[in-house]
């Protein structure tokens, strides 16, 4: 099942996070894909803001991988205790995601893991739990997200 | 004091050794991780960060101790040192422990002290290294040198630091998003220059003109001392979007790379002399990996002459600007002069470690 939505600005972007933190769950991969100044960073700030994150967001791409502590009210209430944000732009190939320490955080069902640029690690697209978010430009200086993989609610 | 100095925050391995007496750096040797290294001492190249430090640093240390004792003996490099400094944060934390556990382990098996270095605290102690202008001023307390404004650019961090004292550090403010080195790279990306291009950028911007395209330049008034470089990397993409045709015309490359490069160089440039101004600092000091810019250089030389007599600027010798260990044992030397030993038993990475906020 795919499904887009039009993102004008910032504030849409912002909005738009805010939703779809609440569908997040405790074991959720989440790839973020599309081009340089698309947008992913900043989603994953919103996102981190939502979930009570403290600690500052940057781009993780020099540093691969950061830990996010969320809020301890927010933990309680979702289960999700931290997230996990990785930056595939710099890997060559999938053994890195690896050697830096993405298992850990794969097997615990108390993360989420958001991964920029995940098309660049076809496999982790296979896991369970793998959902996606893929970032566009229209053209006319908007964005178009399209949402791939999301869970539905049974029922 | 005779200091053994290690790094493998992230794609660098590095060791070194330093000797200081008396104030007086007796001796310095320094070694990276290269090609040759591997062929002199039997190594291979692996691809990936950690593995490639634990394959590394084993190397380096033989060489080291080659240089220093005239054999690649680790038993007789140890009667040579007196503290092991290893670089303890901020970085990636798979790679961080192959640097710190090889530290901590030579502590232990050589029964001697041992500090964690802040990887971000090595860049700024490059100004103390040899070819600097601090580089005679290892002694004293550093008496008119404080307090100084540190700003700190490299591929990973974009900070403004208060230094108070030698080790005493507020963090005043650091990108929110994008660091000036990624600025840098991901925008010659988008130009086809390759990742990372930053330094291939600089060199196109030397022919272009840096008033030829106006490019935001984000934060630049704002009251506080933070930086945001995200929003300058969507503003290049539009840019060059919108000049298709021209991403072949050598003339528009430059004029579009030396703009690139002045919005980047505008922002840093303002936010120092702000926040020295505002924090009356006796001196500015530049570190990290785009300390080596010659127009960030430049500029910030000039600005600080004309904006703020009587304020010394230091600038980092190009050598010494990207990761080193040569740096990290400089700062372990100030560290140890203060006493302010680790245990080796129980100090761990820490992948976050933000200097001027307490771990």
């Amino acid at each position: 099942m795919k499904k887009t939505v039009r993102i004008k600005d910032l504030a849409a972007l912002a909005r738009f996070a805010e939703g779809y933190a609440k569908t997040l769950r405790p074991d959720d991969i989440v790839g973020l894909v599309g081009d340089l100044g698309a947008g992913k960073t900043t989603f994953v700030q919103h996102l981190a803001k939502v979930l009570g994150v403290k600690r500052p967001v940057r781009s993780p791409t020099f540093i691969l991988l950061q830990a996010l502590p969320t809020s301890r009210a927010v933990a309680k209430r979702t289960g999700i205790n931290e997230l996990c944000h990785i930056d595939a732009y710099r890997l060559k190939n999938e053994d890195e995601l690896f050697a830096i320490g993405f298992e850990e955080y794969a097997e615990r069902d108390d993360s989420v893991i958001l991964i920029e640029w995940a098309d660049r690690l076809p496999s982790v697209q296979w896991l369970d739990h793998y959902r996606e978010i893929r970032f566009d430009f229209d053209g006319e200086g908007e964005r178009v997200l399209t949402l791939n993989g999301e869970r539905f609610k049974s029922g | 004091m005779r200091i053994l100095g290690i790094e493998s925050s992230c794609d660098e391995s590095a060791v070194a050794y330093l000797e200081i007496s008396r104030g007086r750096l007796l001796r310095l040797e320094h070694l990276v991780a290269t090609q040759a290294i591997h062929a002199k001492y039997g190594g291979v190249v692996p691809e990936v960060a950690a593995r490639e430090h634990s394959a590394t640093l084993p190397l380096l240390l033989a060489g080291i101790a080659e240089k220093v004792t005239g054999k690649a003996d680790g038993r007789l490099l140890g009667k040579r040192v007196d503290v092991v400094a290893a670089t303890r944060g901020p970085g990636l934390v798979t790679s961080l422990k192959v640097g710190l556990d090889t530290g901590k382990t030579l502590a232990a098996a050589w029964n001697k002290k041992m500090i964690g270095v802040n990887h971000i605290e090595g860049h700024i102690y490059s100004n103390w290294l040899p070819g600097a202008a601090l580089a005679g001023d290892l002694g004293g307390s550093g008496r008119g040198l404080f307090p100084a404004l540190v700003l700190v650019v490299s591929g990973g961090h974009t900070e403004l630091l208060l230094m108070k004292g030698h080790g005493r550090y507020r963090l005043l403010g650091a990108t929110r998003d994008d660091a000036a080195g990624e600025a840098f790279d991901k925008s010659a990306k988008l130009m086809g220059l390759g990742y990372p291009g930053g330094p291939a950028l600089s060199r196109l911007a030397a022919d272009g003109d840096p008033a030829k395209y106006d490019l935001p330049r984000p934060m630049l008034r704002d009251p506080h001392d933070d930086f945001s470089f995200a929003g300058l990397k969507t503003a290049v993409r539009y840019f060059l979007r919108d000049n298709q045709e021209r991403l072949t015309d050598p003339r528009f490359l430059a004029d579009a790379a030396a703009s690139i490069e002045q919005a980047i160089v505008d922002v840093l440039a303002a936010k120092t002399i702000r926040a020295a101004a505002a924090n009356k600092v006796r001196t500015v000091l530049l570190a990290g990996g785009v300390a080596a810019n010659r127009k960030l250089r430049a500029r910030l030389r000039g600005d600080v002459a004309v904006r703020l007599p009587g304020v010394r600027f230091i600038e980092p010798p190009l050598k010494y600007c990207t990761d080193n260990a040569a740096m990290i044992a400089m700062a372990g030397y100030f560290q140890a002069r203060m006493k302010k030993y680790g245990d080796w038993r129980t100090m761990d990475a820490e992948p976050q470690w933000e200097l001027g906020r307490d771990l």
